[in-house]
């Protein structure tokens, strides 16, 4: 059984084999760059469509990533707040998600690091989905699948699979080897497969 | 790989829609 279509991929592998760039996948057009070109004027209602278009994602994948609420929402601000603060510096005909993105995983990865070094207990959290009454089977495997890999490894999964990064785009984004990440890649997709597997039977 | 991106879509994350509101009202203060 492959559950999720994991078997003889490569880390170079995605959704639909994707290899567009990050602006033509997420269809990052006018809108964008004309609400970026807005909120530097002074508009709040531009900066409410900025972050309406890219704070459900950048919360999902702070949360992915650290498996904590509270500190995907303090993440998620934070790298707003930093976008405001450099509003006036950001060159719009570049896309606002990656430079977003950019600081809510390497903020994430350092948290969940910061945890692990204290030693608190992980991923609580990823127990409750069907206790809540929230959504299970799948994506409460993947949750679960996903909380047994490294902050790192969770973060290149996220990243590639979640944010539909290609590996060169994850490598720019977390200052890595390319090779770096395609090792991080392949060895996540690795160790979620068997998990996936075992859970689905 | 479109199940993986679906579950990683589908995995609950608690609270979003309130720090969705509480993150507004920041960032809209800061701005």
């Amino acid at each position: 059984m492959d559950p999720l279509g994991l078997r003889g991929r490569t880390s170079a592998d995605g959704p639909q084999g994707e290899t567009r760039s990050y602006s033509r996948r997420v269809g990052v057009g006018r809108d964008e760059r004309a609400w970026v070109r807005g909120a530097q004027a002074g508009s709040v209602s531009d900066l409410e469509a900025l972050f309406k278009l890219h704070w459900p994602r950048a919360y999902r994948a702070a949360y992915l990533v650290c498996h904590d609420s509270a500190a995907a929402e303090d993440i998620a601000q934070e790298a707003f707040l930093a976008a405001v603060r450099a509003l006036d510096r950001f060159d719009r005909r570049r896309p606002f998600g990656p430079w977003l993105h950019r600081i809510v995983v390497n903020r994430a990865i350092d948290w969940s690091r910061a945890r692990t070094l204290r030693a608190e207990v992980e991923l609580h959290e990823t127990a409750a989905p069907t206790e809540t009454g929230l959504p299970s089977g799948n994506s409460r495997t993947v949750a679960s699948a996903l909380a047994s890999l490294s902050p790192e490894h969770r973060a290149v999964i996220v990243l590639r699979y979640l944010l539909e990064y290609t590996p060169g785009e994850i490598a720019d984004l977390l200052e890595l080897p390319r090779g770096t990440v395609n090792s991080r890649l392949r060895r996540g997709l690795d160790a979620l497969e068997p998990r996936l597997r075992e859970e689905v039977r | 790989m479109s199940e993986l991106r679906n579950g990683l879509l589908d995995v609950p994350a608690p609270g979003e829609p309130a720090a969705h509101g509480r993150t507004w009202t920041t960032v809209r203060a800061a701005f």
